[in-house]
């Protein structure tokens, strides 16, 4: 149980300085003396400061601390990226001893990280000690991967390395990995680093201290594997290299290597005797933990000689110590031990007292064991958990991101649909308007089509009953004027020869002349009733001569005096239209002669190509047209109805006293 | 003795004429024939004197033989005869070369004072019929024509500038009516611009 409890490089460096300077109080106490003098570079100063915390961190963190934390603050001025590192190394070496593990961790880190910055052979060499620190850490805190990592990390750093004490620091790490091994209970494997680690101490120097101690760890190995007799062999080459070395810490590992081996072998008498040796090379050089484990291991052994007195009396002592160095652990082995040995020799009140303290320790121990483990797990699981909250935030999140632009997506879809949407409605009813709109309008167009096509066909009723009417009395006039007017010229002409014939008396000469005169009367009227209907003139020789026959037997029949002005109507006219115009001045002049009491009346029509224009205008009385249009007489509608049917407009101005006025406009090529 | 042919195709004034005028001293019937086609060959074989022609012949009308009878034997004399007195007829009938003309129902002497006038180589007309050949009494017999009403109104309202529809407006008339007034203005003064129509509207003392 000598070994394991720290790096072989701190041991070795710590029994460097033990063995070659015999007072290691003076050394430290000339360090500080130099200190004090002043005078010194900085550097110099920070490497001295150093110095003095590497000496005393073992039995004095607290001074330590602050000797690293003046060396630090010190190369942090001076912006010397290796002094840093040795500074922030050396921090890390107290909470190291304080078992701080991760406060020790954190300033070896720092330290790693400034000692990679400086391309030195020291600065190199440095950073793999400050590794081999951060990897007994991570043993320590049986992160045994990771140390192992960082163990061969730093063989890797040195395997190229071109200093001279190369295989000595890659045996050191090599021995840092077997310890490793050893506490992972893989002894085969600790044992294979171990010889790798003996062999490159060998190769440096063959009889060096780490050679020794080596082959020292390579027996301790070799015991682990009952491999007895090749464990005390190595044990006797390490005691042949002690002789020359002269090294009381060697020596008592040496010492301690054969108690253990003969312990285990149950030679318990051998065993007492190195124990016993060990005991007083421990007690030279003044170390605690050793003079305690030496009590402690022969309390052990005595009790298996059944001395328990003895046994008894060293467990007594080793208990006092441990309780010093506070180590729970073995305290708990001892008291354990001691309440057996005591109940042995009787002593049982005593030993029911060391085993109920033996008791209560343990359950302590054990409870801060597995509460270190529960931390452990606990740390492990909420790492865990907090990885799988972060993961499930992280699958929340893009699921809600998804999530979102789905809904962004699907908003979008639904905003474009419902536009879409809009403007289909809204051009559907645009259509549907303009459909409607359209439909009204050709409905309009239909109905005003309709309306003029009943209009056309009023109209062309209303002609052709014109027309047939006007032949009716073209055949009725010229039956009268020929048949019945010719009848009775004859009738006339008979009576005349009659009258030159026949004898008669005066009386009847006068009544014979009475029936022609009757008969001359017959045929006028005959005449003017013919004409009246149809003038023959109108449709033999046309508009313009028959209104001027017309118009001159008016005037001189001396009722009215009448002028005619004419003007284009050389060429004829329809006849339908002239026998239509002709009828207007009739029906004009008919309501002149009748009502007007007019002395003049002016004729004039005017034909301009399609159009004519007829007027008729007497000096007569003149009437209120609004009377008379709202009277609507029988004359005015017909000649309304006339101008009418050649698409055509009346005009009247008159006024009581100022004569009337008749204008009529139209088409004249209307032909049936 | 003048021979008297006689053209109508109403057998009872044919009879009655001819028995009217075979009293009468010097004169003859030679025939009568009652359309216009059997005439001709008539007239050629027995050339009368005097020809009594009624103007509504059918198919032919007397006033188309006539300028026939006239071309082919211009010597022959022809008297127009009808029912009525019609101005047309009767014009129409001198101007195709009939010497006069004669009402049927005139008395036996009107007729024999017409075949001797027309013998005498005169124009025979009775006394009503006498204004029938003259000029017509009803057409304006100044240089000026007369305006109506509208039209002086209008010329009026041209004189004083205003367009078409600002007349038509302020007499409640289309302006399609305003501009044939404007045109027969223009028409019946013989003039081709309004220019001209003012300017002798103004001469005239019309505005």
């Amino acid at each position: 149980m000598f070994r394991r409890t720290g790096s072989l490089l701190l041991l070795v460096s710590f029994l460097l300085c033990h063995s070659f300077s015999f007072a290691q109080n003076s050394y430290i106490d000339s360090l500080k003396m130099q200190l004090e003098k002043g005078g010194l570079a900085d550097t110099t100063k920070i490497q001295l400061l150093v110095k003095i915390g590497d000496n005393i961190v073992m039995n004095d963190p607290h001074s330590a601390f602050e000797y690293f934390g003046e060396a630090y603050t010190l190369s942090q001025k001076l912006k010397n990226n290796y002094l840093t590192a040795l500074s922030l190394s050396g921090i890390g070496l107290v909470y190291d001893y304080k078992s701080e593990d991760d406060s020790a961790m954190y300033f070896y880190q720092k330290a790693n990280s400034f000692y990679a910055i400086v391309p030195t052979q020291e600065a190199r060499e440095s950073r793999i000690t400050n590794k081999t620190s951060m990897g007994n850490i991570e043993r320590n805190r049986n992160h045994f991967g990771s140390a192992i990592r960082i163990f061969l990390e730093a063989a890797a750093i040195m395997e190229k390395s071109t200093a001279d004490n190369k295989w000595q620091v890659l045996g050191i790490i090599y021995s840092d990995i077997a310890t490793v091994y050893h506490d992972m209970k893989q002894f085969d494997k600790a044992l294979a680093y171990d010889l790798k680690a003996l062999r490159a101490h060998q190769q440096q120097d063959e009889n060096n201290l780490f050679t020794a101690y080596t082959e020292l760890f390579v027996a301790q190995d070799f015991s682990n594997l009952n491999q007895m007799d090749s464990a005390l062999r190595y044990l006797q080459t390490a005691e042949k290299i002690s002789k020359g070395l002269n090294s009381t810490d060697l020596n008592y590992q040496l010492y301690s290597g054969y108690g253990q081996l003969f312990s285990k072998e149950k030679k318990l008498n051998e065993a007492l005797k190195f124990y016993q040796k060990a005991l007083s090379e421990a007690m030279k050089g003044g170390r605690k933990f050793r003079e305690m484990d030496s009590y402690r291991m022969l309390g052990f052994v005595y009790a298996d000689r059944k001395q328990f007195r003895h046994s008894v009396l060293n467990l007594e002592k080793a208990l006092v110590l441990v309780r010093e160095i506070q180590n729970k652990n073995l305290e708990a082995g001892i008291l354990k031990r001691l309440a057996e040995a005591e109940s042995a020799i009787g002593n049982y009140r005593s030993s029911t007292e060391h085993f109920a303290k033996y008791v209560h320790l343990n359950d302590s121990l054990k409870e801060q064991e597995s509460k270190k483990k529960i931390n452990e797990i606990e740390n492990r699981y909420q790492a865990q958990k907090k990885q799988k909250a972060i993961d499930g935030l992280r699958q929340a999140n893009l699921l809600q991101s998804a999530k979102l632009k789905q809904k962004q997506i699907l908003n979008i879809a639904l905003i474009g649909g419902f536009v879409l949407l809009l403007i289909a409605g809204g051009l559907i009813y645009n259509n549907f308007k303009n459909k409607h709109r359209l439909l009204q309008q050709n409905e309009e167009l239909n109905r005003q089509k309709i309306r003029e096509l009943e209009k056309e066909r009023k109209l062309v009723a209303a002609q052709s009953l014109m027309e047939g009417q006007e032949e009716e009395r073209t055949r009725l006039a010229r039956d009268l004027h020929d048949g019945v007017g010719g009848l009775l010229s004859g009738v006339k002409l008979s009576m005349s020869n009659m009258k030159e014939n026949f004898f008669l008396s005066q009386s009847n000469v006068d009544s014979f002349n009475n029936v022609i005169r009757q008969l001359d009367q017959s045929i006028a009227e005959l005449r003017r009733v013919s004409h009246n209907m149809m003038p023959e003139s109108l449709v033999k020789f046309g508009l313009k001569e028959t209104i001027e026959n017309y118009c001159e037997r008016l005037n001189h029949s001396g009722q009215i005096k009448v002028q005619l002005q004419t003007y284009g109507m050389d060429e004829r006219m329809e006849q339908a239209t002239e026998i239509v115009i002709y009828r207007m001045i009739q029906e004009l002049l008919n309501n002149v002669i009748k009502h007007a009491n007019a002395k003049n009346v002016l004729i004039q029509l005017v034909r301009e190509k399609e159009r004519f224009n007829l007027t008729v205008e007497d000096d007569g009385k003149g009437f209120d047209i609004a009377k008379v249009e709202n009277t609507s007489s029988a004359g005015l509608n017909n000649i309304r109805a006339r101008a009418a049917y050649l698409n055509g407009t009346v005009d009247i101005i008159s006024s009581p006293g100022e004569g009337t006025s008749v204008h009529v406009e139209g088409d004249c090529t209307i032909s049936s | 003795m003048i021979k008297v042919f006689i053209i109508d195709d109403h057998p009872m004034v044919v009879e009655g004429l001819q028995s009217l005028l075979n009293r009468l001293k010097d004169i003859e019937v030679s025939g009568s024939v009652s359309n216009a086609f059997d005439a001709i060959p008539f007239i050629e074989k027995n050339i009368p004197d005097v020809i009594l022609l009624d103007i509504n012949l059918p198919e032919i009308s007397g006033i188309e033989l006539c300028k026939k009878i006239h071309q082919q034997l211009p010597s022959v004399k022809i008297l127009g005869i009808s029912t009525f007195s019609e101005r047309s007829y009767i014009s129409r009938m001198i101007e195709n070369g009939a010497s006069g003309y004669l009402i049927k129902s005139a008395s036996a002497e009107e007729i024999a004072e017409a075949i001797q006038t027309v013998m005498g180589g005169k124009m025979y007309l009775s006394v009503a019929m006498e204004h029938m050949i003259k000029p017509l009494s009803i057409l304006p017999s100044e240089d000026l024509p007369a305006l109506t009403k509208r039209e002086k109104e209008i010329l009026q309202l041209i004189s004083e500038g205003l367009t078409n529809n600002q007349i038509a407006e302020k007499l409640f008339i289309s302006p399609l009516t305003v501009d044939s007034h404007r045109k027969n203005l223009l028409t019946k003064l013989s003039v081709n611009n309004t220019a001209s129509l003012i300017k002798l509207a103004v001469k005239h003392g019309l505005v």
